[in-house]
């Protein structure tokens, strides 16, 4: 188990390695879905300032 | 009497060289920069020619484009503003080639006299008087390269704010092969080796460059006076 | 005929929003599974590389992110091309929703690329032609969201950063092919199938990888684009009733 950690003496790159890329990964789908979750916002504030069926 | 696209180019040029010439001040401002830039090197480098020898491609490139980038701020600013570039795109004129035009008397007012004079800063950086010709050769045709990728980047910042500092970003990734060739010829050119192969490279990316640039130049103007 | 309405279904934003988030979680379970399962194959079941012993394995992680970021810089620019020749308003939002995804991609390619270039070459930085056109293509990205946001007038910045997309799409070939073009410390590409430089149990995790990377881009787009539509379009009736 501890050679998988040592990855044969390599271990401090390889396993910040995926970190940062899954850590970066990761980053991007949480950005996605806030963004999303900020534009639906966004639309509903929107939507209660002129409810449809007003002229404006 | 209907102008062709060649006629309406030369009077683009003769009028922008005829404009350019009421301030001649302002021609040697790019020029004035570009020498500014040489000097702070061995300034906050090193006094030694033979080390800065081996900075100097680096730093007559990057002067060269630095200079080059002030400069594009006013291939299109002025026409923009005061509608003449309005008038350009509508009159039924080819804007490719007006603008191919304009970028023309921006090398031969910026990047040319920069390619000539530069033996003077590379004199100061401790290029070999050998080496010169091909500096100056290299200067030149890149620098021809840089104001047509440079138009692009400028017709794209037209309505943009703060489009000076845009300008500079958008270009840069563009100007990176002409730089990474010119470089190479210059540093080739002082160690005494065969200048050829970069040379033909950086005269590929202008032809290329003068094919296709003023196109997306053409488009970028339009977008932005839409 | 059938291509025509699918194409016109592709133009509309209330039709592609509903497809987006119909789809979008089949994308991520896909993805994650498939991730899950390379990793497990590139990490525990492939044998050490007979050179580079385990530090090989970052290739699992650093491939598929730089294979990536590059793919979505492809993406961005047919989608803009595709914005400008047709004016589609969706093919605008897409290109627009690619940008962030592809410059993180282009983060991680080069920050797993300093990190296997340490080991490997003694520095985490070289000046070859790959990695610099990669830190291009970051300044490119950059580029484009700096262009978007600059300009005020959202058609403009719609068809500016079309524009520039479509210019930049010159270095994406550079990046592929510089590596055959010159005398460079980074790899050759390696031959995957085929006649094949590795062995086949390190090759699958790698293909799977990139296939999971790949589905995962489908999904964070189709979340991203619908976050632009909503955004874009937000006077329209059909969103309100998305939203409330």
């Amino acid at each position: 188990m501890s050679e998988f950690f040592a990855m044969s003496g390599y271990g401090q790159y390889v396993w910040p390695a995926f970190g940062i890329g899954f850590g970066i990964v990761v980053l991007i789908y949480i950005t996605a879905v806030g963004s999303l979750a900020a534009a639906k916002q966004e639309a509903r504030r929107r939507l209660e300032m002129n409810p449809p069926g007003e002229t404006g | 009497m209907k102008t062709g696209a060649l006629e309406a180019a030369r009077l683009v040029m003769v009028r922008d060289l005829r404009l350019a010439f009421r301030k001649p001040s302002q021609l040697l401002q790019p020029l004035m920069f570009f020498m500014i830039v040489a000097t702070l090197f061995p300034l906050t480098l090193t006094p030694e020619l033979s080390r800065l020898r081996d900075a100097a491609p680096g730093v007559l490139w990057v002067g060269a484009l630095l200079s080059s980038l002030l400069a594009l701020e006013f291939l299109f600013r002025d026409d923009a503003q005061d509608g003449t570039l309005e008038q350009f795109a509508l009159s039924g004129q080819s804007l490719t080639w007006m603008l191919f035009a304009k970028t023309c008397v921006h090398w031969l007012l910026t990047g040319l006299p920069l390619a000539l004079s530069a033996p003077i800063a590379a004199v100061g950086l401790g290029v070999p008087a050998e080496a010169m010709w091909s500096v100056v050769a290299s200067l030149a045709l890149g620098g021809f390269a840089l104001s047509l990728i440079g138009a692009i980047s400028a017709g794209l910042t037209l309505g943009a704010r703060r489009g000076g500092v845009l300008l500079s970003l958008l270009t840069l990734p563009l100007a990176v092969p002409i730089l990474v060739f010119g470089a190479d010829a210059t540093q080739r050119a002082i160690t005494g080796g065969e200048i050829a192969p970069p040379m033909y490279l950086l005269g590929a990316i202008a032809v290329l460059g003068m094919t296709l640039a003023p196109l997306a130049a053409a488009a970028a103007v339009r977008i932005g006076l839409e | 005929m059938a291509t025509w309405t699918w194409f016109h279904r592709f133009g509309s934003p209330p039709w592609v929003y509903g497809f987006a988030a119909r789809w979008a979680p089949w994308f991520g379970g896909a993805a994650v599974l498939a991730m899950l399962v390379a990793l497990y194959g590139g990490l525990v079941l492939a044998p050490p590389d007979y050179q580079q012993k385990d530090a090989f394995r970052i290739v699992y992680i650093h491939a598929p992110v730089a294979t990536l970021s590059m793919a979505v810089y492809s993406t961005m620019a047919v989608a803009a091309a595709v914005g400008l020749i047709w004016r589609m308003k969706v093919a605008h939002a897409a290109a627009s929703a690619c940008a962030p995804i592809g410059a993180w991609f282009t983060v991680a390619t080069l920050a797993t690329g300093m990190l296997w270039g340490k080991p490997m070459w003694g520095a985490y930085w070289v000046w070859d032609p790959r990695l610099t056109s990669e830190l291009v293509l970051l300044f490119l990205y950059l580029g484009y969201m700096g262009l978007r946001a600059g300009i005020d007038d959202p058609q403009k910045a719609d068809k500016a950063s079309a524009v520039l997309a479509v210019v930049g799409f010159v270095n994406v070939p550079i990046i592929r092919y510089s590596v055959n073009w010159w005398n460079s410390l980074h790899q050759p590409p390696t031959r995957l199938v085929g006649e094949a430089d590795m062995d086949w149990s390190m090759v699958w995790p790698l293909l799977l990888m990139l296939l999971a990377f790949f589905l995962y881009f489908g999904w964070v787009l189709l979340i991203r684009l619908r976050a632009e539509l909503l955004r874009r379009e937000r006077n329209a009736s059909w969103v309100r009733e998305v939203v409330a």
